[in-house]
């Protein structure tokens, strides 16, 4: 497949927005799982789904998933403050994002099974795309999903946004494969192993494995390596240089191979962008997410009127 | 109306039967569904096909997990967890996930899923409903004959809600009348299975029968016993509840699962906490003995029998 040079330049105003938007919440104080340097990954997975395929992006990369989906930087961080607003947006009813009630790693997998068995049977035609972490491959529920889902053939593709760590465990310490490609094929699922901070390669990755479910092919694991350059947390109670000596090397390292920074070299270099483009692009990402914030900040805290909703709900 | 006498295990099987015929949304998913050992759901597939009668591998996390998806995106699936046992298996979609929707998105998302299990005298039972009733969002029931298990399982298939439908195994094979004609029975009565002035019986499932055969026993002794049978843990019928022990100013609740943390606590609390009814005893619960279930004989020693029923319903009545 061919991705358009202006679609190009948009995902690199995604990519940027989003590290605006991780970089406010690491600034402001609060505990915060931040995706910086993950962006090649969410924005090639999430960018251009067709409106009606489902979707579901894992905690960390959640906020930057839902950017790209289209939910406004003001509501989002509203949500994330925990403030009382009404944007009149439904995350389930028009965006399709199956809704995080819980944050068991893993069990997304099932869930997302059960989601295209019923695109499946209702043969609306909708496939399921999912992101999860590397931390879930461990996880009973990763395996019994993935069975599940090669054996009834529904139309789901898995992003693994695999960050080669879970909180401060390296994946040779938790696991002996190399790959998680050899778990998934073992189940008879097709994997593609990519670059994750090569957000042109995640993104047709993607598009090829969505096209594959939507003709009936079954489910699809793209392993997308990519790094965590921030710790678990933004602050992080564990200062990593201390814990894990290799840590600040690889930061090093990755923070060359930052996604952001290398599609903004291939766009340069295709003349698609200029100096001074960029910088607007940068500009006004800061100023949306700032304007955002400024506004939740201001609104009235969740309160019990919240609560008697809940409870009303508990039964629909 | 024409009533036949059917079986429990039949009973549930026409009321898929029926669902299914009637909202094509509807679907079966469980392991060896197709064949069916306890027969609940044998010989669906030859009429809906393999699409909704689905056999699972046996993986029960993934079998309630993957008809939580279903559910949320307009099916009615209708899980089978093949032993109560295995139901801790799929605790973390049970608990974790299926009951919290509704109220995390304010009513936008509605998980119609029902999963049935089973439990009773087998190499896999357990008796962990009172579990379920502590989780907000999950309506748990529990039949007694083959009319109630008909009639609750069609509203359960209906209900926007999870729901945990136990069936018993000692219940498959005994007979009860069942119309031909439908008729459902809503998630939220208790059913007076006798009528008496003495003492509130409160009973589930097979202790329904254990606890009418002690009632005519006694009524030669002289106590009138009134049987209410929960059919559904959650939500309680607290009304029918309070006006039986209103009456008789004397309860005793009998369940199979073990009384510690059991459903009889909970009842005794919303009964007297709030002063409404006087009773004239201590209420008394009668459960299993706080050991680990064990397999095969022993286990009848541990559950109520008779001989313990009758003793505690003596208890009750003989404080004055």
């Amino acid at each position: 497949m061919t991705v358009s040079d202006d679609d190009l330049v948009q995902m690199y105003r995604y990519m940027v927005l989003c590290r605006a938007f991780e970089e406010k919440m690491c600034s402001i104080g609060r505990t915060w799982h931040s995706s910086i340097g993950n962006e090649g990954t969410i924005v090639g997975t999430f960018f251009k789904l067709s409106k009606d395929d489902v979707i579901s992006p894992h905690y960390r990369t959640n906020a930057s998933a839902l950017l790209v989906r289209g939910v406004p930087p003001k509501q989002l961080m509203a949500s994330l403050l925990g403030r009382k607003a009404d944007f009149g947006m439904k995350l389930w009813a028009e965006l399709r994002v199956l809704p995080r009630v819980a944050g068991v790693e893993g069990s997304i997998i099932p869930i997302s099974a059960g989601a295209a068995l019923a695109s499946k049977l209702k043969k609306t035609g909708q496939v399921v795309v999912i992101g999860t972490g590397d931390g879930s491959i461990c996880l009973g529920d990763f395996h019994e999903g993935l069975n599940l889902a090669a054996v009834l053939k529904v139309p789901l593709v898995i992003t693994i946004v695999n960050n080669l760590v879970y909180m401060h465990v390296p994946m040779e310490k938790y696991t002996l494969i190399k790959d998680i490609a050899d778990w998934a094929a073992s189940y008879g699922v097709p994997t593609v192993s990519i670059d994750g901070n090569d957000v042109l390669a995640v993104h047709k990755a993607v598009q090829e494995a969505v096209k594959k479910a939507r003709e009936g092919e079954g489910p699809v694991l793209i392993d997308c390596k990519t790094y965590r350059v921030t710790g678990h947390t933004v602050p992080d109670p564990i200062d990593p240089n201390l814990y894990w000596a290799r840590w600040r090397e690889e930061i090093e390292k990755w923070n060359e191979m930052d996604p952001i920074k290398r599609l903004k070299g291939v766009l340069l270099e295709k003349g698609s962008l200029t100096e001074r483009g960029v910088t607007e692009i940068y500009e006004q990402a800061r100023r949306e997410i700032e304007e955002a914030y400024n506004f939740a900040k201001n609104l009235p805290p969740l309160g019990k009127e919240e609560v008697s909703e809940m409870e009303k709900f508990v039964f629909v | 109306m024409s009533i036949r006498e059917i079986t429990f295990s039949d009973a549930l099987h026409e009321a898929l039967y029926e669902e299914m015929l009637r909202d094509e949304t509807v679907f079966v998913i469980g392991e060896d569904v197709r064949f069916s050992y306890w027969s609940v759901t044998r010989g669906l597939v030859e009429k809906f096909g393999e699409d909704r009668v689905i056999d699972s591998p046996i993986s029960e996390s993934a079998i309630v997990g993957s008809s939580i998806g279903a559910a949320l995106m307009g099916m009615r699936p209708v899980a089978e967890i093949m032993y109560a046992e295995f139901l801790t298996l799929a605790m973390n979609h049970l608990a974790n996930f299926a009951p919290c929707f509704g109220a995390r998105t304010y009513g936008e998302v509605k998980v119609p899923l029902v999963v049935r299990t089973r439990f009773g005298p087998e190499a896999h039972s357990q008796n962990y409903e009172a579990w379920f009733v502590h989780v907000p969002g999950l309506k748990v029931v529990m039949p007694s004959t083959p009319y109630d298990a008909k009639g609750l399982l069609k509203s359960a298939i209906r209900d926007d809600n999870p729901v945990l439908f136990f069936e018993h195994i000692r219940l498959y094979n005994t007979k009860g009348p069942v119309p031909e004609e439908e008729y459902v029975i809503p998630l939220s009565k208790a059913d007076i299975k006798r009528k008496g002035s003495d003492v509130t019986v409160v009973a589930t499932a097979f202790m329904v029968h254990r606890a009418l055969k002690v009632a005519e026993r006694l009524q030669k002794e002289g106590i009138d016993v009134e049987v209410i049978d929960l059919r559904t843990l959650k939500p309680l019928d607290r009304e029918t509840l309070v006006d039986s022990i209103a009456k008789t100013g004397r309860l005793v609740i009998i369940h199979e699962a073990w009384r510690t943390g059991g459903i009889g606590g909970e009842i005794v609390s919303q009964i007297i906490e709030d002063g409404e009814v006087t009773l004239k005893a201590p209420p008394c619960r009668v459960g299993a003995i706080d050991v680990p279930l064990p397999h095969g004989s022993l286990l009848d020693l541990i559950i109520p029998d008779e001989g313990r029923i009758a003793e505690a319903i003596k208890k009750v009545m003989a404080f004055s």
